[in-house]
């Protein structure tokens, strides 16, 4: 059989769909054949890096909205929402003594102190996550506030708020992945105050996080730093 | 620093003491001899030899299967064929590092160039228990020069890229036997040899290939193709890259103590880049078998048992290790890449087999099969190869940088 450009028969035709397939399938291959960028990103986050390591110790729950003082806000339909404090904010202060909680129909103003949390003689405010008006408070707390500890996003929820102006707040506070970069930017902050400074940069070889890192920061001014992270300090709050 | 061995009196004993028997005495070394893998070798060299010996006694037809109808058997299919094909990662790697500058390969240059080297060795004395006198080894290259004759041409690569091993080996030997000035000059042919080294491999790994171009009548359809020869070079990269992989892992555990400690780190990384290398070639070549399948045209023979097997063939050692070297690379598994690896030297071996032996004379009414002697004798020859290579990799820096030659590795 003669090889006439003009004949295509199907051998041929096969040949050719062989030979130009290969390209496109191959850009196809070599993309399944490298390494998810994420894998890349997990290596160069190997190399020592604070807010790396320390971000993977705090639960950071992508369905809850948090406010940059450490209380977090929970959608429970309607315009009521369920407000508690961050994982984080539970480890900076450690063994909790007692949560003093606003009233039932007390109202509330986002980015004002609404509660406060009492551990070794010293208080230490946090900021209402949104306006609104209590409408339930965590009763169980009245014995016990190990409960906090142990879920804070759960059963140690703190209070529920009926809310105003929620789309006008909730655009105030971080979700999903600004919440965990955020976080990332607290353990920088963290990392920062619990590296010494003669040694720089540290890398961590696993372990467990303290509990109360604020207390082991600072054992005298334990509050005094717990307030700068709720941005509770006295003189001004810091974005 | 001089000559090592120039600077002093040569004494002959404290030498074997030092460079033979690693630092022990005659007693403590004959003592560390005593292992089970050493056991193993040593019933194998027990029934082997003996058997090698009464081939050559007694000749071929006395030890093996093959007849006028069947010359070839395993010990061309098996020591020859795939042998040639799995010493390919002394030019494959020699090239990354020296010709296209992939540094990070540095460390295993060593080894792939020893495995090379030992490979196409006893290739070559494979060859020899095959052909029965090794004195006419030189014939078709000197005596009887058939220029038109794909052996000639075999012959002489194969000879020429032993000796190329050989010198690209030479710093390693020369490292351990103390010679500084041939060293040097032996590492500043380094680049020439690595030319000179990819060019007789292209040649002969497709050259053996094409021995199967003048026997269509021969060779299974769907096995014989005009693309035998570039099927041959481009399965032999894959083959040296693959084999590197099962190498380096092995000596990384057999070896642990010789390894650089800043190797050992790296090997993951290194067998990551080699599986992601032979991944794509396999891609490469999965499209070429297609395109030979194609080309000759014979999708009836698919469904025969040969079919089947041709079809395992292609699917299950071609198209399923490179998908499931671009996993390895993709989850950056490097022991998922060491099996993978593992299962793609098997492939290239059931290739060659298939080719010289399985599919080779698949139409004759007596068909070929091994006898005990045959593969005793296959056995013994890879037996004192493995051997071989632990001989030397022991005693000269191949895993390791000589102390006196830092960062020559």
């Amino acid at each position: 059989m003669g090889h006439d450009l003009i004949t295509i028969y199907w051998i041929k035709a096969l040949e050719y769909v062989l030979a130009l397939s290969y390209l496109p399938l191959f850009l196809l291959f070599w993309r399944f054949a490298t390494p998810k960028r994420a894998a890349a990103v997990a290596v160069h986050a190997a190399a020592p890096g604070w807010a790396d390591q320390l971000a993977g110790f705090f639960q950071v729950p992508a369905n809850l909205f948090f406010h940059p003082g450490h209380t977090w806000v929970r959608l429970d339909g309607g315009d009521t929402v369920t407000i508690g404090i961050s994982d984080f904010a539970q480890r900076l202060v450690g063994s909790l003594g007692r949560v003093q909680l606003p009233a039932i129909g007390t109202s509330l103003a986002q980015g004002e102190p609404a509660l406060t949390l009492d551990a070794d003689g010293a208080a230490v405010p946090m900021l209402a996550p949104v306006d609104g008006t209590v409408v339930a408070v965590n009763t169980g707390l009245a014995a016990s506030s190990a409960v906090v500890k142990e879920s804070p996003y759960g059963d140690g929820w703190l209070l529920k708020v009926k809310s105003s102006r929620l789309a006008v707040d909730l655009k105030n506070l971080l979700s999903g992945s600004l919440a965990r970069r955020w976080m990332d930017t607290v353990c920088e902050s963290l990392g920062a105050e619990m590296a010494p400074m003669e040694l720089g940069k540290v890398y961590l070889d696993g372990g467990h996080l303290v509990d109360g890192l604020a207390r082991s920061l600072s054992p005298d001014d334990w509050d005094q730093v717990a307030r700068r992270f709720f941005l509770t300090e006295e003189g001004g709050r810091h974005e | 620093m001089t000559d090592t061995t120039m600077d002093r009196g040569f004494d002959a004993r404290t030498w074997i003491t030092e460079k033979i028997f690693m630092g022990m005495s005659l007693g403590d070394y004959v003592k560390s001899l005593l292992t089970p893998g050493n056991a193993i070798f040593a019933l194998i060299l027990v029934v082997g030899v003996p058997i090698i010996i009464y081939r050559f006694v007694f000749g071929i037809g006395a030890a093996t299967h093959l007849t006028q109808v069947n010359p070839w058997g395993i010990w061309i299919g098996l020591d020859v064929m795939s042998g040639v094909a799995l010493a390919a990662g002394g030019f494959t790697l020699a090239t990354a590092v020296y010709v296209l500058g992939l540094e990070e390969y540095h460390p295993i240059v060593r080894p792939a160039v020893l495995t090379g080297f030992l490979g196409y060795l006893f290739v070559v004395i494979g060859l020899c228990a095959d052909l029965g006198r090794p004195w006419k080894l030189p014939v078709p290259m000197v005596y009887s020069f058939g220029t038109g004759s794909v052996m000639f041409e075999v012959g002489w690569c194969v000879c020429l890229y032993l000796i190329v091993l050989a010198l690209e080996f030479s710093p390693a030997a020369f490292e351990w036997l103390g010679l500084r000035k041939a060293r040097e000059w032996a590492v500043r042919m380094t680049l020439a040899l690595t030319i000179l080294g990819l060019c007789l491999s292209t040649l002969h790994q497709s050259s053996l290939g094409a021995l199967f171009l003048m026997m269509p009548h021969r060779l299974h359809p769907l096995w014989y193709s005009g693309y035998v020869p570039i099927f041959f070079f481009v399965s032999a990269i894959i083959a040296g890259m693959s084999m590197v992989i099962v190498e380096s892992g092995l000596s990384h555990r057999v070896f642990k103590s010789q390894i650089d400690p800043k190797d050992h780190g790296k090997s993951d990384k290194l067998t990551l880049g080699l599986a992601k290398g032979a991944a794509v070639v396999l891609f490469a070549y999965f499209f070429l078998k297609l395109q030979g399948l194609v080309d000759g045209g014979r999708f009836d023979l698919l469904l025969t048992p040969y079919g089947f097997w041709f079809l395992f063939e292609i699917l299950g050692f071609v198209l399923a290790p490179c998908f499931l070297y671009a996993m390895a690379v993709r989850r950056q598994n490097a022991a998922m890449a060491r099996w993978v690896a593992g299962w793609t030297v098997l492939g290239i071996v059931v290739n060659r087999l298939n080719l010289s032996v399985i599919a080779f004379n698949y139409n004759a009414a007596e068909r070929y099969v091994p006898g005990f002697m045959e593969i005793m004798v296959s056995v013994t020859i890879i037996t004192i190869g493995i051997m071989t290579f632990r001989w030397i990799v022991n005693r000269m820096p191949v895993l390791r940088e000589h102390p006196d030659f830092p960062q020559a590795h």
